[in-house]
């Protein structure tokens, strides 16, 4: 009895603070500050490579104060970085790693003492990472540094030169001097070995971690063509594509971005075809970009491209080493980022981003015909609801009698303006396509087009919306998902709720003055220095492979806005078996 | 403003499309109906007339810019007349253009608002058209342009599509009296029809036209292109309509979209032809104040004529806003704007030219 | 961002302002056609027939229970426009006239002149100028009534149909809004518009048909079912008034001359059996060809008017398609268009003084301005004109006989 009057007194009395919020995340003195003086990488002085802001231009930003006065254990480490080279006694070197890796705490770290069994034994003493480090090649080098180097010893000293040269059997060994070349290696898969009396390490090359083998394109997928798809591995994806262009003066070139994690970004180009203006262009942005994490191209692209304020993409974000090789065939320039399954193709145009690269496997004919069923569709996925729109509420004279006061008919139940269910119908749908990628696999299967069709079925009947607009609401969903590029086809999503409220609000004159502004801007955007929409607004040589695709033997030209340096792809007679070589008259063609 | 409309270049088919949509922008209103009204059926004639005084005034502008390459017609006015009249005679052209675009402000509103969106306040109206024509402005000629050369092809394939579908309503004996009201009629109409400012434009704009020598060519092939659609309009229009019920109805064009009757399903879709002109409205209002703030920001020696803009839209908008009526700016518009239009057009620059004849053959003295 | 959120406030006010003039499609009631008759004083009576757009869908939708599909309402006012504010009085919907697909006059009315009611919807933005006009021979209102389409979902559809077929027996004519009006305000060519009226009289008939005439009624006239509308006739013009009638026979020598006719189904009496019939299907080789020649104050027009029939019926046993014969029939078969066109010219020029054949419009092509064309006065010159009609036919095929065979007995 009294128990329970004092647990109910317990309850209702206050008690003080019972520690229930032992631990809170204070503030942090070097809050924000540790990233931004975090010496910034390749950035040696390269001002903010984005672009350059019309007009009103930004205000110039609070700046930090550069000096940090009493900068902590971080810092303290950072400094010795700073001027670490390496001294010549193996003890210095193991506490010298030891503290920048925290080795007792930090478990992934593996430094393993040995002695060299030369004659006398060197001491030396190796670090990897566990796991990113492939064990089998640091256990054959352990064996031949430990064993076999006995057939070798003379001397007391012994360089680290001449042991790379002598024993180490790795394919890429590194001479090198500074902590901070050795951490970077250690990073990223590869083992150090330190020796006593060595005022250099060697960093032996023995990446080999647990990756994703190549597959099909998930995203892009075609049905002829290739079916290699790019891996999280920058190797591998750099070998995909020069796999497919086998050519001496396709260059790669190395970048590293990420101030605190690096990360490798590969630029490739063919060197007697990229314009040399455009590769410099694209190294100056890469080379200006000053941020703490990259993971994926996607977030390089938003430091890289023109104009971020515009609802276009500017970059082509391709899966597919064969869509890569195409593109650096006509003079474009591809950028990789380590870790990204993903290469950014720049510059792109509006048109870049309705192609698939299919079109050219597959005849001309076909492909002109896919083409014109996919502008088609953008034009659907555009403006359809928004036209809908403004004929339903504006110029119901266009629609036919019939269908007319069908859809009148239909509405009668209806409770809501027709640019509620318009708008609701489309969320329904965008929820089902989110969620179709959200639930997890077993269930997501259920979920998709049929699901949105089975709720419009449900909300007819319920009287929530009228039936055509089912049927409208799906044909854009389908219009949207035929557009091949993922950015473009977001684009034309957000676009189409503009439309559909310019419509709603002033008709066709709505969607007009939309038309006029998205164009304008359109036009106005550049990726890399091209014009967006060339080659239809400028004018340059259309090159017969833009809506509509011409024979590959017509196809003569490179794009004319990518100003490559050989203009020309095809010789003269590029089919010398027929007589009057590449002629136009195709006169075996279909007509 | 030097090194933004230096920049801004572009090819000879954004230049001609550029100005033949400006061009092509009143055949939309009610323009077409006062020709016919003049010359009867006669009033493609007439148009044929004005393509010949446009492509004179195009030689007379060519004459002076050829011996200034790296100038254009502000620079000049102001250079040859001097300080004070080369001012004025700038001031005039901005208002001009302001003017311009006010009147076709007005004039696509009101077009708007009869077909289209009946209930619709003007202001509303206004206030789109204005605030499209001002992003323009400010994003520059270049995208201007491009956008122009981008669109120029559904233009076209609109215009094409309703003139043919007109076919089965064709009347040829329509065309006839062929001199429909008699000489007079018909060069009065003539001249109404070659009042134009784009050829003034195209002086304001010729640093973008990769100098002098390609003004003549863009210029006269933008008046080819341009007239060309006003002569197949007035044709259409006479044929299908009758110069009777042609010169009655308020907005030719759309007056032709409605009688599209090609069987039960494709008829009255005039309503599609409001995107075509409603969108080349926008070109042309966008085109003229960006020209207006252009020649004030020469004139002055302003670097940029951005900050001009906002301004000039307001009094663009002010100024569309005056006419009492539709009639009011119609009659505007015939009597007054298409006639005053010489003055700056030809008269201007004549005097200009003949002022630099002048001085040169004093200098060569 | 600050744009951004300008643009934001920019968006959300507009959306709150509410769309300007938008209108939803279940606020409109659409009228489907519209009847004009006489009305007390200077008012007329208009007639509205507006569709019921649940019981239209309905039917497509197979489970609505929405009532009659049409709805007829009329009202007293002195201008149409003006009527559709009365008749929002009534009803809950909005008036428009974006679909309506038949314009019906009566008879008396159009007698007075149509330009009064016609104008005001040609300046009207709603009105079609497809529209189709007809002319009723009673009150357009009872026509209207009556008019309830059987095989079609929508009025709108039965008026584009019947403008179809009259393609294919050529006895009444089509007339759109717009022609209507152009013909009105011009010269060169006075309106026609096509008859309409419901058959009281069941299969009894005013006036048995002459021989060898086929149509050769007025709508409503026709022997039929008793409540049938019939389109069939023709419905004179003199400017905007209606000067008189054409029987759905003479309408097609009438739509002969101006090209109109495309195809027709004519019985003549046969060449070598008089009083026999024989069944012929015209059919348009190409159009007429006008001359006009105005060298004196009395102008001559010369018609040359292009027929290829083929044939449909031979009653007799006479083998018409043989060589020898063919021309025969081909010229008896000119003869008598010639003579029939003859016939509706002259009631056009005597009875009725109005040039509804067009010649007006080949006759200005001799004229440089339009000062000399409007100082000759067609309409004037029109009735004493010289016409001459010159038909040329040419029978190219003879259905699926080639070879007439005399019956057994």
């Amino acid at each position: 009895m009294k128990n329970i009057l004092t647990d109910l007194l317990n309850i209702i009395t206050y008690r003080g603070d019972q520690d229930r919020e032992g631990f809170i995340l204070g503030e942090n003195r070097f809050d924000g500050r540790a990233a931004r003086s975090f010496p910034g990488g390749a950035a040696g002085g390269a001002e903010g490579g984005g672009p350059e802001k019309k007009g009103g231009g930004e205000k110039p930003r609070r700046r930090y104060p550069r000096k940090i006065k009493n900068a902590g254990a971080v810092q303290e480490a950072e400094a010795e970085k700073g001027d670490g080279s390496i001294s010549s006694r193996l003890d210095q070197n193991r506490e010298r790693i030891e503290r920048i890796y925290g080795i007792p705490v930090n478990r992934d770290i593996v430094l393993r003492d040995f002695t060299l069994g030369a004659d006398p034994p060197l001491k030396a003493f190796l670090v990897f990472i566990d796991g990113l480090a492939d064990r089998s090649t640091i256990n054959l080098l352990l064996q031949n540094l430990m064993v076999f180097a006995r057939a070798f010893g003379s001397g007391d000293h012994y360089p680290a030169s001449a042991i790379a040269r002598d024993l180490l059997p790795g394919s890429q060994i590194k001479n090198t001097e500074s902590f901070e070349t050795v951490t970077e290696a250690v990073n990223y898969g590869d083992t150090v070995f330190f020796f006593e009396g060595s005022t250099s390490a060697l960093v032996v090359e023995t990446k080999g971690w647990e990756r994703r083998g190549v597959n099909r394109p998930d995203i892009e997928q075609t049905i002829t063509g290739p079916q290699e798809a790019f891996v999280e591995n920058l190797r591998a994806n750099t070998a995909l594509i020069r796999k497919i262009v086998r050519n001496e003066s396709l260059y790669t070139e190395f970048f590293k971005v990420g101030a605190r994690f690096r990360s490798d970004v590969a630029l490739m180009y063919i060197k007697d075809l990229a314009n040399p203006e455009l590769v410099a262009e694209v190294k100056r942005r890469i080379s200006g970009i000053n941020l703490d994490f990259v993971t994926d191209a996607g977030m390089l692209e938003q430091f890289i491209e023109d104009s971020p304020y515009n609802l276009n993409p500017q970059t082509l974000a391709t899966e597919r080493p064969d869509r890569v090789a195409a593109a650096l065939a006509e003079g474009r320039v591809a950028v990789i980022l380590s870790g990204s399954p993903f290469a950014l193709v720049v510059p792109v145009t509006m048109y870049t981003q309705l192609h698939t690269g299919e079109e050219t496997y597959l005849r001309w004919q076909y492909g002109t015909f896919l083409r014109y069923v996919r502008s088609l569709s953008f034009y659907l996925a555009l403006l359809l609801p928004g036209s809908y729109m403004a004929m339903v509420l504006y110029h119901q004279e266009m629609v036919p009698t019939e269908l007319l006061l069908a859809i009148a008919g239909n509405r009668e139940r209806v409770p809501f303006p027709t640019v509620v269910e318009m708008l609701l119908m489309e969320f329904s749908f965008e929820l089902v396509r989110e969620a179709g990628l959200r639930i997890p696999g077993i269930i997501g299967s259920t979920i998709g087009i049929v699901g949105a069709l089975i709720l419009g079925q449900a909300a007819v009947q319920a009287n929530i919306v009228s039936p055509i607009l089912v049927i409208l609401v799906a044909v854009t969903g389908l219009a949207s998902f035929s557009i091949p590029s993922y950015s473009l086809a977001f684009a034309v999503r957000i676009h189409r709720f503009l439309y559909i409220l310019l419509g709603t609000v002033l008709g066709f004159y709505g969607i007009a003055m939309g038309l006029f502004v998205q164009i304008l801007l359109t036009a106005n955007l550049k990726s890399f220095g091209v014009p967006y929409l060339s080659p239809s607004g400028p004018r340059t040589h259309p090159g017969r492979d833009v809506v509509y695709r011409l024979p590959i033997f017509l196809q003569k030209r490179r794009p004319d806005y990518l100003n490559p340096l050989d203009e020309f792809r095809l010789p003269e007679e590029s089919r010398a078996w027929v007589k009057g070589g590449s002629g136009g008259a195709g006169g075996h063609g279909g007509q | 403003m030097r090194e933004d409309t230096a920049a801004s270049e572009f090819g000879m088919a954004e230049g001609v499309v550029l100005l033949t949509m400006s061009l092509i922008a009143r055949i939309f209103l009610t323009f077409p109906r006062s020709l016919v009204e003049e010359a009867g059926t006669a009033s493609w004639i007439s148009s044929l007339l004005g393509l010949g005084l446009a492509l004179v005034q195009v030689r007379i502008i060519y004459l002076l810019l050829k011996p200034h390459p790296e100038k254009n017609i502000v620079d000049i006015t102001g250079a040859v007349l001097g300080k004070i009249a080369g001012t004025m005679a700038n001031i005039i052209y901005a208002a001009f253009f302001v003017a311009v675009g006010a009147l076709f402000t007005r004039n696509f509103s009101e077009a708007l608002l009869l077909s289209a969106l009946p209930r619709t306040p003007i202001s509303v109206v206004s206030i789109g058209y204005i605030a499209v024509a001002l992003l323009g402005a400010w994003v520059g000629l270049e995208a201007m342009a491009r956008s122009a050369r981008v669109t120029y092809p559904f233009v076209v394939a609109g215009m094409a599509v309703l003139l043919l579908s007109l076919i089965p309503q064709w009347d040829f004996t329509q065309l006839f009296p062929l001199l429909g009201k008699g000489p007079a009629g018909v060069m009065t109409a003539g001249l109404e029809a070659g009042g134009i400012i784009e050829i003034l434009l195209a002086g304001v704009l010729v640093k973008s036209f990769h100098g002098a020598g390609n003004f003549g060519k863009i210029t006269a092939r933008a008046m080819a292109m341009g007239f060309a659609w006003l002569i197949l309009l007035e044709l259409v229009l006479v044929l299908t309509l009758g110069h009777i019920a042609g010169q009655e109805s308020t907005l030719p064009f759309y007056q032709l979209s409605r009688l599209i009757y090609l069987g039960r399903y494709f008829q009255r879709i005039e309503s599609i032809f409001i995107i075509i002109w409603g969108y080349v409205g926008m070109v042309k209002v966008a085109l003229t104040l960006y020209c207006a703030a252009v020649t004030l920001a020469w004139t002055f020696k302003l670097p940029d004529h951005r900050p001009l803009v906002w301004p000039l839209a307001l009094v663009v908008f002010v100024v569309s806003l005056l006419p009492l009526d539709l009639p009011a700016t119609v009659r505007f518009e015939a009597e007054y704007l298409r006639l005053v239009i010489w003055f700056p057009g030809v008269l201007i620059p004549v005097l200009a030219l003949a002022v630099d004849r002048v001085k040169k053959k004093g200098g060569a003295e | 961002m600050r744009a951004a959120r300008i643009l934001a406030v920019i968006l959300a006010a507009t959306a709150l302002c509410g769309c300007w003039g938008g209108r939803e499609t279940d606020e409109i009631a659409y009228v489907m056609s519209m009847g004009f008759d006489k009305g007390p004083g200077d008012n007329i009576t208009v007639t509205f027939q507006i569709a019921n757009p649940r019981a239209i869908a309905g039917q497509t939708q197979g489970g609505g229970a929405g009532g009659k599909p049409l709805i007829n309402i009329s009202t007293i006012a002195p201008l149409p426009i003006g009527a559709f504010n009365l008749v929002n009085t009534e009803r809950s919907r909005e008036i428009s006239l974006l679909h309506t697909t038949a314009y019906i006059f009566s008879e008396d009315l159009a007698r007075e002149g149509l330009h009064h009611y016609i104008a005001p919807l040609n300046r009207y933005r709603e009105t079609r100028g497809s529209a189709f006009v007809f002319v009723c021979r009673g009150r357009a209102r009872e026509f209207m009534e009556e008019n309830i389409p059987e095989l079609e979902i929508s009025p709108s559809k039965l008026y584009e149909l019947v403008s179809q077929v009259n393609r294919l027996h050529g006895l009444a004519p089509v007339t759109q809004f717009r022609e209507f009006y152009q013909c009105i305000k011009s010269p060169a060519k006075e309106p026609v518009a096509p008859l309409v009226d419901i058959n009281e009289r069941a299969l009894a008939t005013p006036r048995p048909p002459r021989p060898g005439k086929l149509g050769d009624h007025l709508a409503g006239d026709l022997p039929s079912t008793r409540g049938e509308t019939q389109y069939l006739g023709t419905a004179v013009f003199k400017g905007d008034k209606m000067v008189g009638v054409l029987t759905g026979d003479e309408t097609r020598y009438l739509n002969m001359i101006t090209g109109d006719m495309e195809q027709s189904f004519l019985i003549i009496p046969d060449p070598e059996k008089p009083g026999q019939p024989l069944g012929l299907s015209l059919r348009q080789a190409r159009r007429p060809v006008i001359k006009v020649r105005l060298d004196s104050r009395r102008p001559v027009i010369e018609a040359h008017i292009y027929q290829e029939p083929e044939i449909v019926g031979i009653a007799t046993n006479i083998n018409y398609e043989s060589t020898g014969l063919k021309p025969l029939l081909e010229k008896h078969l000119a003869d008598i268009i010639e003579r029939r066109c003859r016939e509706v010219v002259a009631r056009a020029q005597n009875e009725f003084r109005s040039d509804i054949f067009g010649f007006g419009r080949y006759a200005r092509m001799k004229f440089l301005t339009l000062k000399e064309w409007e100082k000759y006065r067609w309409e004037e010159a029109f009735p004493t004109a010289g016409v001459e009609i010159v038909v040329h036919v040419k029978i190219r095929r003879t259905g699926l006989m080639l070879k007439t065979m005399p019956v057994h007995f």
